[in-house]
């Protein structure tokens, strides 16, 4: 689970798969000679008897390390280890308590069961906090808060470098502790996360003999601690620094969580706890597990392009402190979950609002890759209308923002007015890329009377012409046009000099 | 005539040379395989894979042993532009480094048609 400290920004991580990048470790290192000549088996050095040795993954060498650890709590359901030379921070006083008595049945309750007793017979799970090799190396940086490694899960013979246990690894670098920024729920919020990953891996590799696409594992993951602590604040601001990310194409990139977590919070908020458990039980892995788990519900039509396109609405929307648009449930995240994409505070983050990108000067869209979603919006005063041109196999909605309107479905060539602002919502709802999401012509409509949209100038010339014909003066008021002229400068933020 | 003798040793010359070439290196094309399916990614990060699907199985139903575990230096490239897109990769058979696959293949071309 990758996670910035320090400034909230999205962060490229260039990190590959290690088991690409280990092969080469399996086949030509540790002593071993590659291409046929067979290889020693790596071992760990020998740790004190009151240690353990473990096997650990290198993110910035892409190769597996050794580290004794002592076991310093026993719980109802897991062990703890600290690495050597470190200490159990006094922020995770608390972590073996939090993790047995709420995030254990939390996640098992919704997602299934994980390995138990598992590779080791121990129906304890293991928790080593380490110091991660990830690079990190001063605050602002991205790291890696844990990991679950699923090779501890096979027997040394077919995996070197496993552990062979239950277990996952929580970051306890130094510099995140000390960091002030990195708090216990954070610590307990990527307990949960990791605990996903090894229920997923049990009901899915291991059950099933299935793999499952990464950003349905890591969405599922990413909704796992919203069960006990609530919607993630930090997420949606990823996700509002990236809001078009696609959801179905994993880069190993902060801004994938983002639309990871929008996805799977917006399912658990219309669909309840138990959906997650549902597409876990499929005999089938991403979308089309969604689609099967949808069918288990009674009475639903609804599938997982549907949904998708529900879900565009519903993050364009906002939120409100009640459903949005009346009879509409699926077009608003759910007001427990609080979910509210405008630019406003949340918890210690300011989040910079759904609509933060300047696209009021665009007319070809930008491009939209497998089921993700474009945002735009425009401003006209008091009126305007926008034209959106697009490929068919494009869905849009439109939000009249001055009248509270939504229209959804809207046809490509259509003309959508709004009144001060309109939100354009284009989803892409497949498997494939578009090289834009269409074109837009906007134009303004004034609704004002005639006079009012003439200049002081054109005002007088035209009474003058009237007076002509009636053949007697006239007195005409031009204060009104100088008062349209200031309310626009106001609301486009001008404040009078004076 | 007589440059017959000349054209043969050149050929021989190649022969070896190239022969020599392959088996130091992956290319031999008695070793090449060709493999045609849909790119994914799977697992959890920061431990993501990038698998093949081979053409006939069904993505979201085909077992783990039915993958190919994609290795080597075009694997970053197939993850970054490729996922969920039918390729044709050309390379090497490998020994799967991962316990999750049996199956690994190290591509050293990238085939892509019908964009």
């Amino acid at each position: 689970m990758f996670r910035s400290l320090g400034s909230k920004k999205t962060t490229i991580i260039p990190l590959l798969s290690l088991f690409m990048l280990v092969a080469a470790v399996v086949l030509t290192g540790c002593g071993g000679g590659g291409g046929g000549g067979g290889h020693a088996t790596p071992t760990c050095p020998p740790c004190s008897s009151t240690e353990t040795s473990f096997w650990a993954a290198n993110f910035v060498t892409n190769s597996y390390y050794c580290i004794c650890a002592a076991e310093v709590a026993t719980g109802a359901q897991s062990r703890i280890f600290v690495q050597h030379g470190m200490n159990l921070p006094p922020v995770l006083s608390g972590l073996q308590t939090e993790f047995d008595t709420k995030i254990y049945p939390t996640n098992t309750n919704n997602f299934g069961s994980e390995p138990n007793p598992g590779i080791d017979n121990d129906p304890l799970i293991t928790i080593l906090l380490l110091n991660i090799k990830d690079g990190l190396s001063g605050a602002g940086g991205s790291y890696v808060a844990g990991y679950f490694d699923p090779g501890n899960e096979y027997p040394l013979f077919a995996n070197p470098f496993s552990n062979q246990r239950e277990m996952f690894y929580l970051n306890i670098n130094p510099i995140l502790i000390n960091s002030g920024s990195v708090t216990e729920t954070d610590f307990y919020t990527t307990l949960a996360h990791e605990f996903q990953h090894m229920i997923h891996w049990e009901q899915k590799n291991h059950l099933k003999n299935l793999d499952d696409d990464t950003w349905l594992n890591e969405a599922m993951s990413e909704v796992a601690p919203t069960y006990l602590y609530g919607p993630s604040c930090e997420r949606l601001y990823t996700y509002e620094k990236d809001p078009s990310n696609s959801l179905t194409v994993w880069n190993d990139s902060v801004s994938d969580y983002g639309i990871a977590y929008m996805w799977s919070q917006y399912y658990k908020d219309q669909f309840g706890g138990t959906i997650f458990k549902e597409i876990m039980q499929q005999n089938s892995i991403g979308i089309t597990s969604v689609n099967s788990a949808l069918t288990t519900i009674p009475s639903n039509t609804r599938t997982f392009e549907s949904t998708f396109y529900d879900m565009s609405i519903a993050v364009g929307s906002g939120m409100t402190t009640t459903t949005r648009w009346t009879g509409h449930p699926e077009w608003t995240f759910s007001v427990a979950s609080g979910i509210d994409t405008w630019a406003a505070s949340c918890g210690s983050i300011m989040l910079p609002g759904l609509f933060s990108q300047n696209t009021s000067t665009l007319t070809t869209l930008p491009a939209l890759g497998p089921w993700s979603v474009g945002f735009s919006s425009f401003h006209s005063s008091p009126t305007g209308t926008i034209t959106w041109t697009a490929a068919s196999t494009l869905k849009a909605a439109f939000i009249d923002g001055g009248n509270n309107r939504l229209s959804t479905n809207i046809v490509s060539g259509s003309s959508n007015t709004y009144s001060n602002d309109g939100y354009l919502l284009v989803s892409n709802p497949s498997g494939g890329s578009v090289s834009s999401a269409g074109s837009v012509v906007r134009s303004s409509v004034s609704t004002l009377a005639p006079a009012m949209s003439l200049s002081p100038k054109e005002m007088l010339a035209a009474a003058n012409a009237a007076s002509q014909a009636l053949d007697r003066p006239r007195s005409v008021c031009v204060q009104s046009a100088f008062k349209e002229r200031e309310k626009e400068r106001r609301r486009k933020g001008f404040k009078p000099g004076f | 005539m007589r440059a017959v003798p000349y054209v043969i040793s050149a050929c021989l010359l190649l022969t070896v040379v190239s022969s020599s070439s392959w088996a130091m290196g992956s290319n031999n094309p008695a070793d090449m395989i060709s493999v045609t399916g849909v790119i994914r990614v799977k697992g959890n990060a920061p431990l993501t894979r990038v698998v093949l699907v081979p053409q006939g199985e069904d993505p979201d139903r085909a077992t783990k042993d039915r993958l190919y575990l994609v290795t080597g230096d075009l694997a970053k490239e197939l993850m970054e532009r490729d996922q969920n897109r039918t390729v044709t990769l050309l390379g090497t058979l490998c020994a799967s480094p991962s316990p999750e696959y049996q199956k690994c293949i190290t591509p050293v071309e990238i085939q892509r048609s019908g964009r």
